[in-house]
C-alpha cells in the first residue's frame, strides 16, 4: 500500500537555501568546486546503489531457497508423482544440490543472466518476464501519468489556497481514495461500470471474440480495457501526489521571491503557475521516485483484480504455485528497478534544484 | 528577480525532461502493448467462447502428458482414443479401434483399427501409429512415468497389418479395455520430434480428434479451430476459445456481461446468479467430482518405522467410524452447497452405475448416539477436565488436528460443522489452515492427523484404488511419499484390488470394485462427504452441449469430446458475428474518453509552455 | 518507582528555577508537572483540527463497537453450524446488513472483525515502530559504522516494494497465521521510522542540556530513556498511528489475494470471502460494501488522527504561517 507517512505533513522538505550568491567570480570557484562535490555525491549515491542492489540478491536467494521448500506437486499436476518423477523432476531443477551449490548456481545465473526455466512449463522465466512487461508499463504509465497530472494540479490549487473550503474537499477526497483498499475499489469498479453499466470490459486486455485485423481496432480494443484498471490504480496513487504538492506549495508560498514576484502585480495564478509550482514540482518528482515501489505493489492487487496480464499478475499466479525461479526474478526486477530508480531520482533532483546545489 | 529566473532555467530544463519522460512512457507502452495481441478476425464465423479458471496452471500441451485435468480437456479435444467412454454409461466405446478382443487368460490383447479414421492432414490413422507411440511412451521414462498402469504389464507391441495392433502382456490387465484414454500420435510427424516429453503443443500439428490447435498464448488463451478433415462428424461451429480467468468471480462477471459463452466450475451463488441473467442456462449435473475427511491410520514403514506424527487412536478404525456418525451429510450439502450433490459414500459417484456401491441399509446412520456407543464400547470411557475422552493406550486425550485447504472459504464453513458436531462425542478437532503447498507436504510426511481434501475419481477404478493399498500405504523406505491418502493397510482390501486390476471383464471387474467399497465404506480410511454437481453456465445463444453420462453429467472437464464438440447455435447457421455492432458503438466510446484523456494531458503540458514562451 | 540502576544523577539548579509556580517538590515531580503540561497544550492545539477531532470519534465508536461486541452479539452466530440466518438473506430488520452464504449475520462479521484487523493493525504497527525506534536511536546515538550499517538497512527497507517483499514472506513461511502475517506486516514498515527517529534523536542530542548531562557522568542508557526518548514520544506515536493505516491495509490486501487465515473474520477475510462466495456477481451488495466501507472508516481515522498529530508536533506547517 502507499505510505503515507512519508508522503504526509512531516515530511522534512529540502532545505531552505540561504541567500543566492550572485558574485560572478565567486560564482566561477562554486561552480567548480561544486563539480567535485557533484561527483563525489554521485559516487557516494551509487555505491549505496549497489549495496542495495546486493542486498535485493542476496534476499531473493534467502527468501526463496531457504525459507521456502522445494514445490515439487506443483509441477506433477492433478495427480500425484511417483518417487522416480518426483526424483527427476529435483533433478532437472536443481533441488537435490546441496544449498551452497544451489548458491553458486544462483549467483552465476545473475552474470549469464540466465534464470532458470519456470517449474509450470520449460520456458525461460526472463522471457516471461518481458512477454509480460510490456502490458505492465502500459497500466503503470497510464496510470502514473494520469494521477501525477491531476495530482499535482490538484495538490497546487489547494496548497495555494490554503485553509478555503476548496482545499479541505480536495485534502479530504485524497486522503479518502488513499484509506480506500486498491482490490475493493477494483472490485465495486467493475460491478458498476462492467457489469451494471456495461461501458467497460469487466477484464482482460483484449476482447475475448476478437476484433477484427487491423491495428486500430486493437489499438481501441486494449485502450477500452485498459480505462478501468487504469482509473483503479491512478485513484489510488492520486492522493500520494496531491498531499507531496500541497505540502511543497506549503513550503514554497512563504519565499521571498513570491513576494516580489507579486509586488511586480503579476496577478496571483500568475505567480502561482509561473514561481510556485515550477519550484514546487522538484521535491514532488523526488518523493514519487522515492514512492516508486508503491507502483509495484499496486500493480499486483489492480493486475489481479482485473486479469491485467502483466507482471503483477504474472508474480501472483506463480505465489498460488510457488514458482520459486519466476517469483525470484520478479522480486529482483520489482526491487532492483525500486533501487535504480530512487538513486536516478537523487542525481536528478541534486543536479536541478539550485537550492541545494547552493546549499552544498 | 535574479533569483526567480535563476529557479525558473532549471525548472524548464525539468520540464522538457519530465515532458519527455511522459511520452515516452506513452509510447514503450502503446508499442510494446498492441504488437503483442495477435490478429484475431470474426467475419461471420461462430465461435464458442469458454471462460477458464486454471488455464494458468500449465504452459505446455503435451498430447502424451496432461499432468492437469483442464490440459488432459484441452487435448482430449484434438485426439481421438483408441477407445473412449461411452456417452450411456462411461463403459468403453469405440474411438480409433473399431472393436477389440481379449485372449482367455487376459494377456493378448487385439485391436482392429477404422478404417476411416484419418489425420486431419489426411493421412489414415494406422496401428502403425499406434506401435509407434506405445513404444515410445516405453521406451521414455518421463512420458512412462504418466502412463505406469497402462505401460508396465505390456511386453511387446505388434502391428501385424495397419489395420490390426496385438498387444501382450506379463499379467492379465483390465485398463486394456480402454487403454486409458491415451493418445496416439502421427508416426510420420512424431518420429522426428527429437524429445516428445518437451513438445509444447504447436499450432497447425495433425490431430485425430474433431479439433486442431489455432492458437496457443500459454496462461491466457487457447484457440481450437474445428477439424475440417474429422473423420467423425465435425463439429458444428468454426472456433473454440478458451480464455483464462484469474478467479471465478472475474469470470461470472464476464459471462454475465455477455463476454463469454461457456463457464463450468460454478459456485452455488455464482450458479444462482447466472441463472437470474436473462439469456443464460444452467446445467446442474451430478460430477465425479467428491471432498471428503482422510484420516492418517497410522503412517508407518513396511518394517513398522512410524512415520510423522499422527494421533495413535484414529489407528482404530472405530474411532474414525464414530466420527463418521455424526457427520450429517444431507445437511452439510443443503447449507454449504445449497443442496447441489449428493451423500457421499466411497470414491466411486453415483454417475459411474457399473462401479458405484450403493450402502442400503448398512448406510451409516446420522448418531452421536451411535458414534458415543462405538466409543465406549471400543474403551475410550475416561474423560479429561475438558470432557474430552481420553485414548486408553496412548493415555492422550482424542484431541485431533485438522488440515485443510487455507484458499477455500467453503472448506473453511465445513469445518465449523465438523468441529461443533465431533465435540458431541467428547473429540475435539483443531482445525489448521495452509497453503497446498505445505498441506500436501505434510500429508506426504504423514505429519496430520485428519486432512480435508478433493478428488476426481477415475474413470478407470484400478488407478485410483492403489493408492490404498498396503504397497503404497506401508512404504518402503521412511521417506515423504505422495502416493497414499490415508497410509492405510488391509489385506481383504489388497487381495481384491489385485484381482480388479487384472479382470479384462468389465461387469465382473464391476462387482469386485463394489466389495472394495464396502471395505471401506466399514473400516472408514476416509469419510467421503459428498459428490457435488457441476455446475455450469452457458449461453441461452449456444445448445446441445453433450453431457457425459448423456442421462445427467457434466460438459465441461470432461475425459471426451462430448461437451463442446456436439454444441451448436440455435437455430443453426446463424454467425457470432451479431454482437459487433454493439461492441463497436462501445469501442468507439472508449476511443472518444482516450483522446480526450492524452488530449487534457497534451493540453496541460502545452498552455504551460506557451505560456512561459510568452513571458 | 526506584529501579534497579544507580539513582538519577541531581538535576541541575537552572532546570528547577525554569519549572514555573507550583514549586514542584523532585526532579521527578517536576518532570512530570511539565509532561502534563505539554499534554495539555498539545491536546488543546490538537481540538483545533476538525479533521483530527473526526478521526478520534470514528476510531473510538470503531474501538467501543468493538470491545462491547460481546454484549450485543453472539459469536455463535459466527460458526456456520450455529449460524442464525439463511443462504445471502439481502438486510431486514433482523439482520441489518444481510448474511452470508451459511446464515452469518455480515454485521456481526464486521463487528468480530474488527477486532482481528486493530490486533493485527495494531501489533504490526507497535513492533514496527518499537524496532524502527531502537534502530534510530542507535544508530543517532553510535554513529560510525554502526550507524552506516544501519542506515544502509534502513533505506533499502524503505526503497523496497513493501507489500511485495511481505508477500513474498508469507508465501515463504508457508503459513497465513496472525503471526506470520504480522511479522511480514512489521518487518516491511519499521524502516521509515527508523529514518525520523534517527533525524530527531540527532537533533534531540545536539541540545545544550544533554551535554550538560554528559558532562555529569550519564551513561547511554539514562541519556536514552531519560532525556531522548521522552522527547521522542509525541513523534513516534504520531508515526506508529499512520503505520497502523498502512498495517490495516496491508493486511487487508494479503487476505484479499488468498494470505489470511479463512477462520478468522478480519475485514479482509470477509471481503476474500464475499469474492470466494461470488456475492459480487450475486448482487449481495451488503457482503461487499459494508467491509469495504469499515477498512475505509478505520484507516482513514488513523490517517486523519496521524496527521493532526504530526502538525500539531510540526510546527513548520501550523496555519499560523
Amino acid at each position: 500500500m502507499a505510505d503515507i507517512s512519508r508522503t504526509g505533513v512531516a515530511e522534512p522538505s529540502a532545505a531552505p537555501g540561504g541567500t543566492p550568491q550572485s558574485d560572478p567570480a565567486q560564482a566561477a570557484v562554486l561552480r567548480r568546486a561544486y563539480r567535485g562535490e557533484f561527483l563525489r555525491f554521485v559516487a557516494v549515491k551509487f555505491s549505496g546503489a549497489l549495496v542495495s542492489l546486493v542486498m535485493v540478491v542476496l534476499t531473493s536467494f534467502f527468501i526463496f531457497r531457504v525459507l521456502a521448500g522445494d514445490p515439487v506437486d506443483a509441477v506433477v499436476g492433478d495427480t500425484p508423482a511417483t518417487p522416480e518423477q518426483v526424483a527427476a523432476i529435483r533433478e532437472r531443477l536443481g533441488l537435490d544440490e546441496p544449498m551452497g551449490v544451489q548458491f553458486w548456481e544462483y549467483l552465476r545465473s545473475l552474470f549469464t543472466m540466465d534464470w532458470g526455466t519456470s517449474y509450470v512449463s520449460d520456458k525461460k522465466v526472463t522471457t516471461l518476464l518481458w512477454e509480460r512487461l510490456p502490458a505492465t508499463v502500459l497500466l503503470t504509465a497510464t496510470a502514473m501519468i494520469l494521477a501525477a497530472a491531476f495530482g499535482t494540479w490538484v495538490g497546487a490549487r489547494s496548497g495555494w489556497r490554503r485553509g478555503s473550503t476548496g482545499e479541505k474537499v480536495q485534502v479530504g477526497v485524497s486522503l479518502t481514495l488513499w484509506s480506500t483498499p486498491t482490490f475493493w475499489l477494483g472490485m465495486i469498479a467493475i460491478v458498476a461500470f462492467s457489469v451494471k453499466l456495461g461501458w467497460f470490459p469487466v477484464n482482460g486486455m483484449h476482447s475475448t471474440r476478437g476484433v477484427g485485423d487491423g491495428f486500430w481496432d486493437e489499438f481501441f480494443d486494449v485502450a477500452h480495457h485498459l480505462v478501468l484498471p487504469a482509473l483503479t490504480m491512478a485513484a489510488v496513487l492520486y492522493a500520494q501526489y496531491v498531499l507531496i504538492m500541497r505540502t511543497s506549495i506549503l513550503e514554497e508560498r512563504g519565499n521571498d521571491y513570491l513576494t516580489v514576484a507579486r509586488a511586480k502585480g503579476l496577478r496571483d495564478d500568475h505567480v502561482r503557475r509561473l514561481h510556485a509550482v515550477p519550484n514546487a514540482l522538484l521535491p514532488t518528482i523526488t518523493l514519487a521516485a522515492a514512492e516508486f515501489g508503491t507502483i509495484f505493489n499496486g500493480s499486483v492487487l489492480t493486475e489481479t483484480v482485473f486479469s491485467w496480464p502483466g507482471l503483477g499478475l504474472t508474480f501472483y499466479q506463480a505465489i498460488k504455485i510457488p514458482d520459486i525461479p519466476l517469483l525470484q526474478l520478479l522480486f529482483v526486477f520489482f526491487a532492483g528497478t525500486t533501487v535504480l530508480v530512487n538513486f536516478l531520482a537523487e542525481i536528478f533532483y541534486r543536479f536541478l534544484d539550485p537550492r541545494v546545489r547552493r546549499s552544498a | 528577480m535574479t533569483i526567480s529566473v535563476a529557479v525558473r532555467r532549471s525548472w524548464t530544463s525539468a520540464r522538457r525532461a519530465a515532458a519527455l519522460g511522459a511520452g515516452f512512457a506513452v509510447a514503450v507502452a502503446l508499442a510494446g502493448g498492441v504488437p503483442q495481441a495477435s490478429a484475431q478476425d470474426d467475419g461471420g464465423k461462430k465461435v464458442l467462447v469458454v471462460g477458464k479458471v486454471g488455464l494458468n496452471d500449465f504452459e505446455d500441451l503435451n498430447p502424451l502428458d496432461s499432468g492437469w485435468v483442464i490440459q488432459g480437456e484441452i487435448n482430449n479435444l484434438m485426439y481421438e482414443p483408441m477407445m473412449t467412454w461411452g456417452q450411456k454409461d462411461y463403459a468403453p466405446a469405440p474411438g480409433i479401434v473399431e472393436k477389440w478382443e481379449f485372449s482367455p487368460d487376459g494377456k493378448t490383447w487385439t485391436y482392429h483399427f477404422d478404417p476411416k479414421a484419418k489425420w486431419s492432414d489426411g493421412k489414415p490413422i494406422t496401428s502403425k501409429d499406434a506401435k509407434f507411440t506405445l513404444d515410445l511412451i516405453k521406451g521414455n521414462e518421463v512420458l512412462a512415468g504418466s502412463e505406469t498402469s497402462l505401460v508396465d504389464p505390456i511386453t511387446s507391441v505388434e502391428a501385424p497389418d495397419e489395420h490390426t495392433l496385438v498387444v501382450t502382456l506379463d499379467k492379465p490387465s483390465g485398463i486394456m479395455n480402454h487403454m486409458n484414454n491415451f493418445h496416439i500420435m502421427p508416426e510420420h510427424v512424431w518420429s522426428k520430434i527429437a524429445k516428445p516429453e518437451e513438445y509444447q503443443g504447436e499450432p497447425g500439428q495433425p490431430t485425430s480428434g474433431p479439433f486442431t490447435l489455432k492458437e496457443f498464448r500459454p496462461k491466457e488463451r487457447v484457440v481450437l479451430e474445428a477439424n475440417k478433415n474429422y473423420w467423425r462428424k465435425p463439429v458444428a461451429y468454426d472456433e473454440l476459445v478458451f480464455q483464462n480467468y484469474e478467479t471465478a468471480e472475474a469470470a461470472v462477471q464476464a459471462m454475465q456481461a455477455g463476454e463469454i459463452d461457456f463457464l463450468d466450475s460454478l459456485n452455488p451463488e455464482q450458479a444462482t446468479a447466472l441463472e437470474k441473467t436473462k439469456g443464460i442456462k444452467i446445467n446442474r449435473a451430478p460430477s465425479r467430482h467428491l471432498d471428503m475427511l482422510e484420516f492418517n491410520t497410522g503412517a508407518q514403514t513396511r518394517s513398522g518405522e512410524k512415520l510423522g506424527d499422527g494421533h495413535p487412536a484414529l489407528e482404530d478404525p472405530a474411532v474414525r467410524q464414530a466420527i463418521h456418525h455424526v457427520i450429517d451429510k444431507d445437511q452439510l450439502i443443503e447449507r454449504i452447497l445449497d443442496g447441489n450433490g449428493t451423500p457421499g459414500v466411497g470414491l466411486v459417484a453415483p454417475i459411474f452405475p457399473n462401479y458405484y456401491w450403493d450402502p442400503g441399509a448398512d448406510k451409516v446412520e446420522v448418531s452421536a448416539e451411535a458414534g458415543n456407543k462405538l466409543l465406549d464400547d471400543a474403551g475410550y470411557t475416561q474423560k479429561n477436565g475438558d470432557g474430552i475422552r481420553i485414548d486408553p493406550r496412548s493415555k492422550r486425550p482424542l484431541s485431533f488436528r485438522l488440515l485443510y485447504h487455507s484458499d477455500r472459504p467453503a472448506y473453511a464453513d465445513v469445518v465449523d460443522f465438523l468441529v461443533t458436531w465431533v465435540k458431541e462425542l467428547g473429540i475435539e478437532l483443531k482445525p489448521e489452515s495452509k497453503e497446498s503447498d505445505p498441506l500436501n507436504k505434510d500429508g506426504d510426511a504423514g505429519k496430520f492427523d485428519i486432512t480435508f481434501g478433493a478428488w476426481n475419481f477415475g474413470p478407470d477404478p484400478g488407478e485410483d484404488y492403489e493408492y490404498y493399498t498396503c504397497d503404497r500405504g506401508r512404504p518402503e523406505k521412511a521417506e515423504p511419499t505422495g502416493l497414499t491418502m490415508a497410509f492405510w493397510c488391509n489385506e481383504d482390501f489388497d487381495t481384491l484390488q489385485a484381482a480388479e486390476v487384472a479382470e479384462p471383464d468389465v461387469t465382473k471387474r464391476g462387482q469386485i470394485v463394489k466389495d472394495m467399497q464396502k471395505i471401506e465404506y466399514d473400516q472408514a480410511p476416509q469419510i467421503v462427504l459428498w459428490y457435488d454437481y457441476a455446475l455450469e453456465a452457458y449461453s441461452g445463444k449456444w445448445t446441445g452441449f453433450g453431457t457425459l453420462p448423456s442421462s445427467g453429467g457434466a460438459i465441461a472437464r470432461q475425459q471426451s469430446y462430448y461437451g463442446y464438440a456436439q454444441a451448436h447455435l440455435v437455430g443453426g447457421d446463424e454467425g457470432d458475428g451479431g454482437d459487433s455492432g454493439s461492441s463497436t458503438g462501445v469501442i468507439a466510446g472508449a476511443a472518444v474518453a482516450g483522446v480526450v484523456v492524452i488530449g487534457g494531458i497534451v493540453f496541460f503540458v502545452q498552455r504551460r509552455r506557451t505560456v512561459g514562451e510568452r513571458e | 518507582m526506584s529501579t534497579t540502576e544507580s539513582p538519577p544523577p541531581p538535576v541541575p539548579a537552572d532546570v528547577i528555577k525554569s519549572s514555573g509556580s507550583e514549586r514542584p517538590q523532585s526532579a521527578r515531580a517536576i518532570v512530570w508537572f511539565r509532561r502534563r503540561a505539554a499534554f495539555g497544550a498539545f491536546c488543546r492545539s490538537y481540538a483545533k483540527h476538525t479533521s483530527g477531532v473526526i478521526g478520534l470519534v470514528v476510531l473510538l465508536a470503531i474501538i467501543l463497537a468493538t470491545v462491547l461486541a460481546p454484549l450485543y452479539t453472539d459469536r455463535a452466530d459466527l460458526n456456520a453450524a450455529t449460524a442464525p440466518g439463511g443462504r445471502m438473506e439481502s438486510p431486514s430488520g433482523e439482520f441489518w446488513l444481510g448474511t452470508d452464504r451459511t446464515g452469518r449475520p455480515i454485521l456481526t462479521m464486521i463487528v468480530w472483525g474488527a477486532r482481528v484487523s486493530l490486533q493485527i493493525g495494531l501489533t504490526a504497527a507497535v513492533i514496527a515502530v518499537a524496532f524502527g525506534t531502537v534502530v534510530g536511536m542507535v544508530a543517532a546515538h553510535y554513529g560510525g559504522w554502526l550507524s552506516w550499517l544501519l542506515m544502509r538497512v534502513t533505506d533499502w527497507f524503505i526503497v523496497l516494494p513493501a507489500f511485495i517483499l511481505s508477500i513474498a514472506l508469507v508465501v515463504a513461511l508457508g503459513s497465513a497465521s496472525k503471526w506470520v502475517i504480522i511479522t511480514a506486516i512489521a518487518l516491511n514498515s519499521w524502516a521509515t521510522t527508523a529514518r525520523l527517529v534517527r533525524a530527531q534523536t540527532l537533533s534531540i542530542e545536539g541540545r545544550p542540556y544533554l551535554e550538560r548531562t554528559r558532562a555529569l557522568g550519564a551513561g547511554d542508557w539514562h541519556q536514552m530513556t531519560r532525556h531522548v526518548l521522552p522527547n521522542l514520544m509525541p513523534l513516534v506515536l504520531a508515526s506508529a498511528t499512520l503505520r497502523v493505516s498502512a498495517a490495516i491495509l496491508s493486511e487487508a490486501s494479503l487476505a484479499f489475494i488468498g494470505l489470511g487465515d479463512p477462520r478468522s473474520f478480519s475485514w479482509g477475510i470477509i471481503l476474500a470471502r464475499a469474492q470466494a462466495e461470488g456475492a459480487v456477481s450475486y448482487g449481495a451488495w451488503w457482503y461487499v460494501l459494508p467491509p469495504g466501507l469499515a477498512i475505509l472508516a478505520l484507516v482513514l481515522s488513523f490517517t486523519l488522527i496521524g496527521r493532526t498529530m504530526e502538525s500539531v508536533l510540526n510546527p513548520r506547517l501550523r496555519d499560523d504561517r
